[in-house]
């Protein structure tokens, strides 16, 4: 694609780097559609569609009623039969009603057609809490959709990674998820766009790819292993503990599925603290996953047991003070890791 | 301020019955040269998210910073021929 040096740097913000590389890859397949509620007239609750139809029409940016079950079930059909189905999902919570066709179908179909089907598929979805809206609507769920395998699963913690997955996540022949923070869309009725999530976005198109971590803060103290929002929340919380001395990396995984097992050994390898934040509920899930890591390959490399930071396993309370001591915020991060500081092993 | 400085305003139409927005994001920097036509800037009324186009192309400056306040009338930013 041309790219013109003269254009000055861009700041964007998530909701926009997403867009942008769902625009490009449309442009260039023109079997690849959008579908979701709340998309062709008003551009995506979470703003991830705005202006799409005015250019790709209505056959191609598509109104669905609030029947999540028959509209994922209809993009799985058109992605076996050879289309490119992009999906918009503004909370992840509805995806519920869905998981036959994702879990049998769209996730299992290349495999048990040996190959003969490809279901190239993405899902773009908003996830997590912070701001009052209750249980039904404020869930992470990772795990429950990264338990099953097929599927391949993102969450950028900037613009940059933004755009970048989703070319990724486009351009593969299979199931893709990619998965944005609510507070990080950029969206001002979820509060002011963060401005670590907001970076300068290339015009040209750009891969990111699967399974590879990003190091955000170089440390030699302690490794806070986060992704989405809590990435941010380890920023900040790496801020304040550097005033005391404590030197924190902060690692993103911006893969949940596949997961870049590397990255996270060598650098706990090299720190020999781990803490992990994460918004999904704690059982069964990435942070469990993560401390896997450290057990199965080498656990003598932690000087102090690893600590884990995640939602409580509870459903996410509607009032503010409740709902705030559940998160994954930087206050629990920063007792964390004084916790696998004062913790040495027996 | 030459004559030939253009003044940016949020366009009538986005405020509907609202006489206040917010500012949320400039994508150009301070000092960039902008392109007319292009979304230059992100604000809000109530709920929706309005775009802001370059009403020229020059040289941007920046007079409304993000997450402050605006009225109908507040002049956001200003951009000067090059």
């Amino acid at each position: 694609m041309a790219h013109d040096h003269n254009e000055p740097g861009r700041t964007f913000t998530m909701a926009r780097a997403g867009r942008e590389a769902v625009i490009s890859e449309m442009r260039k397949h023109p079997n690849m559609f959008l579908i979701g509620e709340d998309i062709a007239k008003l551009g995506g609750v979470f703003g991830t569609a705005i202006g799409m139809a005015d250019e790709f029409g209505t056959a191609r940016v598509i109104d669905t009623p609030i029947s999540e079950t028959g509209f994922i079930g209809i993009a799985t059909g058109a992605a076996m039969a050879g289309m490119r189905p992009v999906i918009e999902i503004a909370f992840v919570d509805f995806i519920g009603v869905c998981f036959n066709a994702i879990f049998n179908f769209a996730a299992k179909t290349h495999y048990m057609s040996g190959g003969q089907y490809k279901t190239p598929m993405t899902f773009m979805i908003g996830y997590g809490g912070g701001y009052c809206d209750a249980a039904q609507h404020s869930q992470t769920l990772f795990a429950t959709l990264g338990h099953v395998p097929g599927i391949k699963i993102v969450t950028p913690a900037d613009a940059y990674d933004a755009k970048g997955l989703m070319h990724s996540c486009l351009q593969d022949d299979n199931v893709t998820i990619w998965m944005v923070h609510k507070r990080l869309w950029g969206l001002g009725w979820l509060g002011f766009p963060l401005p670590l999530a907001l970076s300068e976005v290339p015009e040209h198109d750009y891969t990111i790819p699967f399974g590879q971590s990003r190091i955000w803060r170089e440390g030699k103290d302690v490794t806070i292993v986060g992704l989405g929002l809590t990435v941010h929340n380890a920023m900040t919380a790496a801020d304040q503990l550097a005033s005391e001395g404590i030197s924190v990396e902060v690692l993103d995984l911006r893969s949940v599925v596949p997961m870049d097992r590397d990255g996270v050994f060598r650098s706990v390898a090299k720190t020999g603290r781990l803490v992990v934040a994460d918004e999904d509920y704690m059982s069964f899930g990435v942070t469990a996953e993560v401390l896997a890591v450290v057990a199965e390959r080498d656990p003598s490399v932690l000087k102090a047991p690893a600590v884990r930071v995640a939602y409580p396993d509870v459903p996410v309370p509607f009032s503010r003070p409740m709902e705030e001591f559940c998160l994954p915020n930087v206050e629990r991060i920063v007792a964390a890791v004084r916790a696998t500081l004062k913790g040495a092993k027996k | 301020m030459s004559a030939d400085t253009v003044e940016i305003l949020v366009p009538d139409e986005a405020w509907g019955e609202s006489l206040e927005g917010v500012m949320l994001t400039w994508i150009y920097k301070d000092g960039a040269q902008v392109t007319e036509g292009k979304v230059i800037a992100e604000m809000m009324v109530e709920k929706a998210q309005i775009e802001v186009l370059a009403p020229a192309s020059g040289r941007l400056t920046i007079l409304a910073q993000p997450e402050t306040v605006i009225n109908r009338s507040f002049v956001i930013g200003r951009i000067a021929p090059v």
